[in-house]
């Protein structure tokens, strides 16, 4: 049987974020956690009627994206009010609604959109330091695994593998260099892409069906892409910058496609049809 | 048409968004302007009231503080991890003028002890009253001036990095001598200390905030905090109780009062106060890190930690530096501020402001205005131009690298660094050579002070109108009427910079009444002492003496209230450390004046 690699990220995300409140003091509290998933499960309800794509998929469907995009957010930032992640995810799911190529695809990852929008907008909520999920070794070596178990089965389960292989190759092969170039040991350049953050976003968000390319050629360039600006950003000390990297990277390879999509509707065919039947659509 | 509609907007709507965050990017620089709360409107700024100008130089005020730790390995990093300085403010030699006795960590290097000229200037008579403690092995701590044997002068605690000691005044000479087998050889790492009548036996006890684990620093790096992150992070040391007595201190009978709490904080401050007015003190341990936590003192046999029912979790900054506590609302009742750092996007753990609502403490530190302040260390509540309301005023600054004279020279921010090496896998964090040299780098530093002027409960930053706006690395500061002038001016003894020392020249300042508390027989210093001030609006003012509150600086431990325009002084209430409540009448305006025990109207 196949399973929505949805469920992956969700668990994943979840788990993470239940040991982290009980066990590791990660700075999160139920009112915000609460708040989050009712205002993104209500806005993704909400979009999907105003948009009329309400017929078109399951409400089941609806608020998985809803919980995976709620969960995946309230892990991957950290601010202190009550209220931040309910408005940020509300914001990253309306993006999915409104921010859409050709094909009706949304653009952006809604969990990678809430990160770069809180960067922009609201960094004087955002606490931009680490989380506490590689306090020590015996918690970095229980979250290692499971993140890296959930990331195969993720980016199995979407045929992704690709993309996040272009990426840390990249990283490997054009970082360490680079980062020699600049004095740096290769162990400074490689190490922060194995924390927990980076594996997340690697393994979980990379591998996302709907804001990443398709075919097997595109998803290495793609892959690569994303590590060299995210290479430059780091160097120019952009927080977040993989994520950042992601988001103008999807950005660009969208405005690619639409590009491409309206040169071919101009020569040989008129507008192409809404898909209705995509694979899913919420990696965090 | 749907669809055709919406390809034309997809290219450009996502060329903007992408444009326009790329383009909000550089608000991500943690450049300390941001570091603070909105400038006040123009008119406001126009009626701040208070003026300072400082005047160290000028009055013989030469100390400036030295990088130090113990272990050599810190390399470049050293600024980041190096001791911070102290201060302790009292009249050590009884001539109605406040001295100043200022720290210098490092190992064989003096100790200042600042003799007020009659607040004309001063004069280092440390190595004649033999206190420069130059011969010591371990790095200095904090200080607290204390009268512990009870014979009439004042004593000094000082703390270490390592093995504590107390220096007793000879009340003949006034010279001192070390006893070093006074806290029985306790030995510990603590960043703060405080002093105390714990179990109200009459004889003054002492609290130790263990920062740094019970081991020796010199073969210790700070890697795990300083490069580490917040939450349970118990990694730090235990704080402890030690009692006092006729013959030194030592640990209480029950191991339940002495170890402050089962999980090892990194405790930066210990702030001490009566929480629940049950006469017995009660203690804050502000935690970098970790959780703080509030231990209630029941009946001088227990500490009970009641964070989690007083204070909500989520409103815990995880980096506490300063308790003070203070009655910033005139309402009889004690607040608590506690610094924490806010340099968004890196750090955004705001300044608290616990509002006591009968046991449970709310954070009114936003709606109030005194949330950020940078990355903020002591922070001190006084009427600054005695108009009736505390003000509070707030110094900050972490680190520069060693070659970083001037903002222009910072290469860059270390905080993404630093963030960095936290996220690396814990195997590797430990291995210094992997960093780049912090000598180019600066971590919130050239941040200016903040002044928080109360009008009427809301508070407005009005540090550089009224001539605060030093960029030094402030890091232990008190309060101290140097020229008994009833305006309150500031020290502030910098990291890796001089002391400063701000006179108070406010224009037009209220009327005041200054009061010095002389406890039962034997107590010099009546600490714990609570005083209201009837105020004719019907409003009660109540200030608590524990001058050693904040962080590393012992202020004043003068009781100073502002009066504003009023003509007389209302009625003062003093309930002392014992329980016994006095009430003194017919006070004199605009003057210091001693209230002594059993000297009151009995109530």
């Amino acid at each position: 049987m196949k399973v929505d690699p949805r469920w992956y990220v969700l668990s994943n995300n979840s788990a993470l974020l239940l040991l982290g409140i009980a066990l590791w003091g990660l700075q999160r509290d139920w009112v915000q956690v609460a708040f989050c998933l009712a205002m993104g499960s209500s806005t993704e309800l909400l979009a999907a009627f105003a948009f009329k794509k309400h017929a078109r998929v399951r409400v089941a469907d609806r608020l998985l994206s809803a919980a995976v995009a709620s969960i995946s957010t309230v892990v991957l930032v950290r601010a202190g009010e009550w209220w931040f992640y309910g408005l940020l995810v509300s914001l990253a799911i309306v993006s999915k609604y409104v921010l859409v190529d050709a094909e009706g695809r949304h653009v952006f990852n809604p969990t990678n959109f809430a990160i770069v929008f809180s960067l922009a907008f609201l960094p004087d909520h955002l606490f931009v330091r680490p989380d506490q999920f590689s306090f020590d070794q015996s918690t970095f070596y229980v979250v290692l695994p499971m993140v890296g178990g959930f990331g195969a089965l993720a980016m199995a389960g979407a045929n992704r593998w690709r993309g996040t292989l272009a990426y840390y190759l990249t990283i490997l092969c054009a970082g360490v260099p680079l980062g020699a170039a600049l004095g740096l040991k290769p162990l400074w350049v490689l190490a922060p892409e194995m924390n927990i953050s980076t594996l997340i976003f690697a393994f979980l968000m990379m591998t996302d069906p709907r804001t990443t390319p398709t075919p097997p050629g595109e998803q290495w360039l793609f892959g690569g892409a994303v590590a060299l600006l995210h290479l430059a950003l780091r160097y120019k000390q952009v927080p977040y910058s993989p994520f950042v990297s992601l988001f103008i990277i999807t950005g660009f390879w969208s405005l690619f496609r639409t590009a491409m999509t309206a040169a071919r509707s101009r020569t040989w065919a008129p507008a192409t049809a809404e898909i209705i039947t995509a694979p899913p659509d919420a990696n965090p | 048409m749907h669809a055709r509609a919406l390809r034309r907007f997809v290219g450009p709507a996502t060329a903007g968004v992408v444009l326009v965050a790329i383009l909000r990017m550089h608000r991500l620089d943690d450049t300390p302007d941001k570091a603070f709360e909105p400038a006040p409107a123009p008119e406001v700024l126009a009626q701040a009231p208070f003026r300072f100008e400082e005047v160290a130089a000028q009055l013989g005020l030469d100390y400036r503080h030295e990088l130090f730790y113990p272990n050599a390995a810190a390399g470049t990093y050293l600024p980041l991890m190096a001791f911070p300085p102290a201060v302790a403010v009292a009249d050590v030699d009884g001539d109605g003028f406040m001295d100043l006795y200022v720290v210098q960590p490092a190992p064989g290097r003096p100790n200042k002890l600042y003799r007020n000229l009659a607040g004309h200037g001063f004069v280092d008579v440390a190595p004649a009253k033999g206190l420069t403690d130059a011969s010591k092995l371990q790095a200095d701590s904090m200080a607290v001036w204390a009268d512990v044997n009870r014979d009439g002068a004042l004593d000094l605690v000082q703390s270490r990095f390592g093995c504590h000691t107390l220096f007793l005044q000879n009340p003949d000479a006034g010279t001192f001598d070390e006893v070093p087998e006074a806290f029985g050889h306790y030995c510990s790492n603590p960043k703060g200390i405080n002093v105390a009548d714990f179990n109200r036996d009459g004889w003054l006890d002492v609290v130790f905030g263990n920062y740094y684990p019970e081991v020796d620093l010199a073969s210790y790096l700070p890697l795990n905090h300083v490069f580490g992150f917040a939450g349970r992070n118990y990694t730090g040391g235990q704080s402890a109780v030690m009692l006092g007595g006729p013959t030194g201190f030592h640990p209480p009978p029950n191991k339940d009062f002495q170890d402050l709490s089962r999980l090892r904080a990194h405790t930066t401050t210990v702030g001490v106060a009566d929480v629940n007015g049950d006469g017995f003190p009660d203690l804050f341990l502000a935690n970098d890190y970790a959780l703080d936590t509030l231990l209630l003192n029941y009946g001088g046999r227990e500490f009970a930690d009641v964070t989690a029912t007083a204070m909500p979790y989520r409103e815990h900054g995880f980096s506490g530096m300063n308790a003070d506590f203070a009655d910033f609302d005139n309402e009889g009742r004690l607040g608590l501020y506690v610094t924490n750092m806010y340099v968004p996007p890196f750090l955004t753990a705001a300044n608290i402001l616990w509002k006591d609502r009968g046991g449970r403490f709310d954070n009114v530190a936003q709606e109030r205005g005194v949330g950020r302040c940078g990355w903020a260390w002591t922070a001190k509540f006084a009427d600054f131009d005695n108009d009736g309301n505390l003000d509070l005023f707030v110094i900050n600054g972490k680190a520069r690298g060693a070659n970083v004279h001037s903002p222009a020279e910072a290469q860059h921010s270390f905080s993404f660094v630093r963030n960095t090496i936290a996220t690396l896998p814990p195997d590797l964090r430990w291995d210094l050579s992997l960093y780049p040299d912090f000598s180019n780098f600066v971590m919130s530093a050239f941040e200016r002070n903040c002044l928080f002027w109360n009008r009427n409960g809301h508070f407005e930053d009005v540090a550089v109108q009224a001539g605060l706006g030093d960029l030094e690395e402030g890091q232990a500061a008190a309060l101290v009427d140097y020229d008994n002038d009833g305006r309150m001016d500031i020290v502030i003894a910098n990291m890796n910079g001089p002391l400063l020392l701000y006179h108070n020249v406010t224009p037009h300042p209220g009327n005041w009444v200054g009061l010095s508390l002389v406890g039962a027989p034997g107590l010099l210093t009546a600490f714990g002492a609570r005083v209201t001030l009837h105020r004719p609006d019907g409003k009660q003012a109540l200030r608590e003496l524990y001058p050693a509150n904040g962080f590393r600086g012992q202020s004043d431990p003068r009781i100073v209230f502002g009066l504003g325009p009023l003509g007389q002084v209302p009625p003062v209430e003093v309930k002392w450390p014992d329980g016994r409540t006095e009430v003194f009448r017919t006070l004199t305006l605009n003057t210091y004046q001693r209230l002594t025990y059993g000297l009151g109207e009995a109530r």
